[in-house]
Order: C-alpha cells, then structure tokens, then sequence
C-alpha cells in the first residue's frame, strides 16, 4: 500500500490526473433561530426561495437535456419533488407561525426531520434519498440566506474535491471542466453516482475523513477503476498512470468498434447476438452496444403508459421511429402480450384465478381482435415493405391458434391492396412446454422459433415468476431447458429453420459454449450485456 | 369517508419511485388521502410522508379517501396500487 493512496468506493469508471479544485461548503450552522420580521414576511420569503431554487433546478435539467437519458434526468424532477412536498412546506410554514422562528431554520428543522426518519429505514435507495433531501435543504437555505454556496467559476478541467457535491452542482458547472469527482460521502447507488457515470466523468466517493489530505490546487491521480485516489503523485506514480490511462482509452475505443463486429468463435461458428428492447431508447442502446439486430421488440411496452390502444397509423409512425434507429438490421417484432402482470386500463381483464394461464399475448389479441391485434398487424404488414421484420406470436400452445394468426394476415394483407406485397416471416415463442416437447407438429407452420425462457421456466417448474419466495426453483429449470432447446433444434435444422433464444438464459455464459454446440442461431439480450457476450463467445473453441 | 385495505405488490414496495407516482396521482383530488401503516397516518399527497413509512413489497396499508370526489379517488388509487403503479 502506497503511503499517497486513498481508497473509496469507486462510483464511476476511468482513469484522470489533473489539479484539484477543493469545493468548500458554507457553514450553515449560522442560522438564526427566531426570526425579528413578522411571520408572514418569513413564509412569503421561504415561498419565493422555494420558486427561485426550483426554476435552478429546471435550468439545470435544460442544460444536460441532450447529455444524459430521460430516466436519469427524472432525477431532478425527483429534487423539484423533495422541494416543493406539501408536506414538509405545511411544518415549515406551521413552525414559523407557531414559534416565530426563522424560514432557514424552519425548513431546516423540518426537512432533517424526514431525512432522519428514512435514513433510519434499513434500505439503500431511501438512504440516497435522505441524502437528496438534506442537499434540496441546503441549497434552500443557501438561496434564503443570500449567499451563492462556493465560487465554481474556473475555465480549464480540475478535479472537483468535497465533501459532499449535489446533482444541482454537478449540472451547474460545465461538463466539459470537470475532470473528475472526489467526494467524502456517498455510495455507489446514489444520484451523484447515477449523474456522473451518465455524463462519463470518473468519479471516487466515499473517501470519508480522509478527504482532508486533499489540498486545492495539487496534482492528484483519480482511479475510478479501482476506487482510490493517488495525492502528491511521485514522477514514478505519473508515469505509471499516464500509461494506465492510455491503454484504457484504448481499450474503450477498441471495445466500442468491436462491439459492433459479429461474434465469432475461434472454431468459426457464428452465433447472432441480438438485442431485447422496448422502446426508442432501448433501440439507442442496442445500437452504441453494438447489436446485430433485434432479437425480441416487446411492443407491449410502447404502449403500457397510454389511454388507449394505439391506430394503425400512430403504430406504424411509432415503430417506423424506432426501426429507424438500426435500419437495416432486422427486427423480430412480438405482437402485443398484455396480460398476466401487464394490465392496461384499456384493455378488460376478466378476474382470473391465474392470469399467467389465463387471456394473456394472443389469446387475449383474438378476443379483441378489432381493438388489438388488427392495428397491429396491419402497420406490421405496411412496415414490412420497407424493412427487414419478423413478426413474433407469444403465448402459443396449440396449432390453431398459428393457423389463425397465419389467416388473420393474409385478410389483412388482402384488404390493404398494397401494390407490393412482402411476405413476412412468422414465427412463435417457446413458451409452453408444449410446444416445446412437440415442435414437429409446429414447424411446418413457422418460419422460425424463439425460446421465452421465463416464462417456460415458470410452466416447467410449477413455479410463479413473479412470487420470491420460489425464485430458487427457476435456476434448476436449466437441464430441462437445455434438453428441449437441443431437441427444438434438431428438428429446426432438419427442416432449414432456426432457433433463438430471448430469455434471461441467452445472456448465461457458462451456456454460450452449448447453444452453440447445439446449434441456436440467435441469442438476444438486454443491450448492455451485448459487448461482454460477444467478448465471451470469441474466446469459445469447440 | 372510503376506506380500503390494500396490499402493496410492486417488487420495489411503497416507497422510493412508487411514492412519487401515489403522491402525483393523489393531488389530483380534492379529497383528503390518507395512508396508514402500523398505527401511523400519513397526507398521500406527500412523497416524502409515504416514504417515511417505509412500506415494503407484501405489506398492507389501509387507504382513505374524504371529500366530494371521494368515491373517484378511491377507486383511481386503488386501481393504481393493484396495477403496481402502472397508471
């Protein structure tokens, strides 16, 4: 152990050496407890405080808008949240009018309160959000007391040091200056965390009170890797790192480019690795993970949110932008599967005993034909034209079912009088065990099969996918599934058709070495497991 | 004044992302929302209120609605709850 390092929690990933720029926070402990202006003077001032801390706030959300996702931009609608609760504006107000105390200390007072009460909750995520809750305070008070809580103003890239740095910080210096992030507190799963892998910078927290060996304006190496920060670096330790830190913008580079490339064994065989999405920025992501195509489109998910079922023409200007993502690239879409524990207000569920064995995927689509599966085929078909789609059935069980789907689009092919007509490949989920120990009697019908493991690992076992306390059984549905997946294909290769798999087993890899001896064409996964599967398949030899 | 007793299924429970949205559809309402959870009664119009109960996937928390649109509330909110806070 080197006498200059300190280790932390390692929040973000990279490697940077730069000079550090040490936020000191304003000691707030200067409040003043009885206020001498009269108490509606102090709500009206903690009113207007609250209004100008939340238009920052939003300011702040405006200028990453482009830099980070929507889900981690939620974050700062979280903070206007926190700010502005009911509840915790009724105590505030109430201790002013009662004790003619202050608006600072009666926010303070208040908001501490609730930080307090769930921190004491033996749970991370809410820990986080206690910490979010005493930062929204803070900044509160800063804003009620005059003063701008530090000078952040510089023009080149330093490694920011303090205790503590909120997300409103973070947004409000140019990311471009920030080199890094070295904090005291913190942990891997709070939101400086979320914000500061989102936007790239490498970042160390939780250094605690060793965090006063940093001085502003020294050298210091920042290792996100690793989770430790090197002070006073010696020429040596400079050396060593800038070499680091090269090679891992190599391999950073290098990674991204060959994400992109198929996936080869050193043997030869090629497997496709394909993403699973639900929506546009699933589609992104697929993209910058570098997917061959997509495995399983669960339309469903583009549509769970809504008032109603989309039209034809809303479907097809939906898919016609996600598609656009990765145009070229093929695309298995599955029609519609609400049901089981999908429920959408549009759609009414019969009361079921059990809703997994129940109107769920295309049992549910030939009930409401008109209202679900029309629209949806028909935007498919006009989709086809112009791209490279499958279209995938969930939930089959029985052959008639595909003979009816089968007849569905031709009707609707039919009926749009299409100068061009394309026929799209059909193909269905193995998701009952039935289908999956009989897939002789299928295979004539179907242009391909796609193994839905969940939910096949639920039927073979007995086992709710959705209730914990049998979790453990899913695991040992393994063999059984392997054993069926092999026989499926067999039959498949015998007849030229192929075989997929989209369930959470594709992304295994202890099992990429057999669903390659056995033969699967295609697995899909969620995107960002893509770039580590196709890694692990290159070094197979069979 | 309604009142249910409901349990919480969503695999993250009642609090953290779930609160949020409870609380965001509860002010929609003129009624007064309350929750209440081992004894303590909390505003449902106020994230951090429902958060500071701690509620955890499988516990159950009795839901009560007072005003004029009590009746709509009510059902909304228990819809939302049995939808696992897919509104």
């Amino acid at each position: 152990m080197n006498h200059n390092k300190i280790k932390g929690i390692g929040a973000s990933p990279g490697i940077e050496i730069g000079e550090i720029f040490f936020i000191k926070k304003n000691n707030i402990s200067i409040i003043k407890k009885k206020s001498s202006n009269k108490p509606i003077d102090e709500i009206n001032r903690l009113k207007k405080s609250i209004s100008i801390l939340e238009k920052k706030i939003l300011s702040l959300k405006k200028n990453l808008k482009n830099k980070i996702s929507k889900e981690n931009l939620s974050i700062y609608d979280s903070n206007i949240e926190i700010l502005k609760d009911p509840d915790l504006i009724e105590k505030t107000t109430h201790l002013i009018k009662s004790k003619n105390y202050s608006a600072e200390y009666s926010y303070k007072y208040c908001s501490e309160e609730y930080a307090k009460v769930i921190n004491e909750i033996d749970d991370e995520y809410l820990s986080a959000r206690a910490k979010d809750i005493k930062e929204i305070s803070n900044e509160l008070i800063e804003i009620l007391l005059g003063k701008s809580s530090v000078d952040i103003n510089f023009s080149s890239p330093k490694i920011i040091v303090s205790e503590n740095i909120s997300t409103n910080e973070i947004a409000s210096i140019k990311s471009k200056y920030i080199k890094g992030i070295v904090t005291a507190e913190g942990g891997s799963t709070d939101h400086v965390s979320i914000i500061s892998k989102a936007l790239e910078i490498p970042a160390v927290v939780g250094l605690k009170s060793e965090i006063k060996k940093l001085k502003n304006n020294d050298k210091l190496i920042l290792n996100g890797q690793e989770g430790e920060v090197i002070y006073n670096p010696t020429q040596k330790q400079l050396k060593e790192y800038k070499i680091k830190k090269n090679i891992l913008k190599e391999k950073f580079k290098n990674a991204i480019k060959k994400n992109k490339e198929t996936a080869k064994t050193i043997s030869g065989e090629l497997i496709k690795v394909y993403a699973n999405i639900g929506s546009l920025n699933d589609a992104k992501k697929a993209l910058k993970y570098g997917a061959d195509g997509i495995g399983l489109f669960r339309t469903e998910f583009c549509f769970l949110n809504r008032q109603n079922f989309p039209s034809e023409n809303e479907q097809l200007k939906l898919y016609t932008k996600i598609l656009n993502v990765l145009p070229k690239k093929e695309f298995i879409i599955r029609l519609s599967d609400f049901g089981s524990d999908k429920k959408v207000d549009y759609i009414d569920l019969p009361y079921e005993q059990n809703p997994a064995m129940g109107y769920r995927g295309l049992r549910l689509g030939f009930k409401y034909y008109d209202k679900l599966l029309k629209p949806q085929l028909r935007a498919l078909i006009r989709l086809s034209l112009n791209y490279n789609i499958k279209i995938l059935c969930p939930m089959i069980s029985d052959i008639d079912d595909i003979k009816e789907i089968k007849k569905a689009l031709i009707n609707e092919s039919d009926d749009l009088k299409l100068n061009k007509t394309s026929q799209i490949p059909l193909g269905i989920m193995i998701e009952t065990p039935n289908v999956a120990m009989n897939a002789e009697e299928f295979i004539d019908h179907v242009d391909f099969f796609s193994f839905g493991t969940n939910d096949l690992s639920q039927f073979l076992m007995a086992a709710d996918r959705t209730n914990e306390n049998v979790a453990k059984y899913h695991e040992k549905a393994i063999p059984s599934i392997m054993k069926l997946i092999e026989n499926v294909c067999n039959i498949s290769q015998k007849k030229g058709k192929w075989v997929g798999i989209c369930g959470e087993i594709a992304s295994k890899k202890e099992l990429l070495k057999m669903f390659i001896k056995i033969g699967v064409n295609e697995l899909s996964m969620s995107p960002t497991m893509i770039p580590e599967i196709k890694e692990s398949i290159r070094k197979i030899k069979l | 004044m309604k009142t249910i007793k409901i349990q919480i299924n969503d695999k993250i429970g009642f609090h953290a992302r779930t609160a949020s949205i409870f609380s965001k559809n509860a002010s929609k309402f003129k009624s007064v929302i309350n929750i209440e959870f081992k004894g303590k009664k909390v505003n449902g119009k106020s994230m951090l209120s429902i958060m500071s109960l701690g509620v955890k996937t499988g516990d159950s928390v009795i839901l009560s609605c007072e005003g004029e649109d009590e009746e709509i509330s009510i059902n909304h909110l228990k819809n939302l709850i049995n939808n696992n806070f897919n509104s």
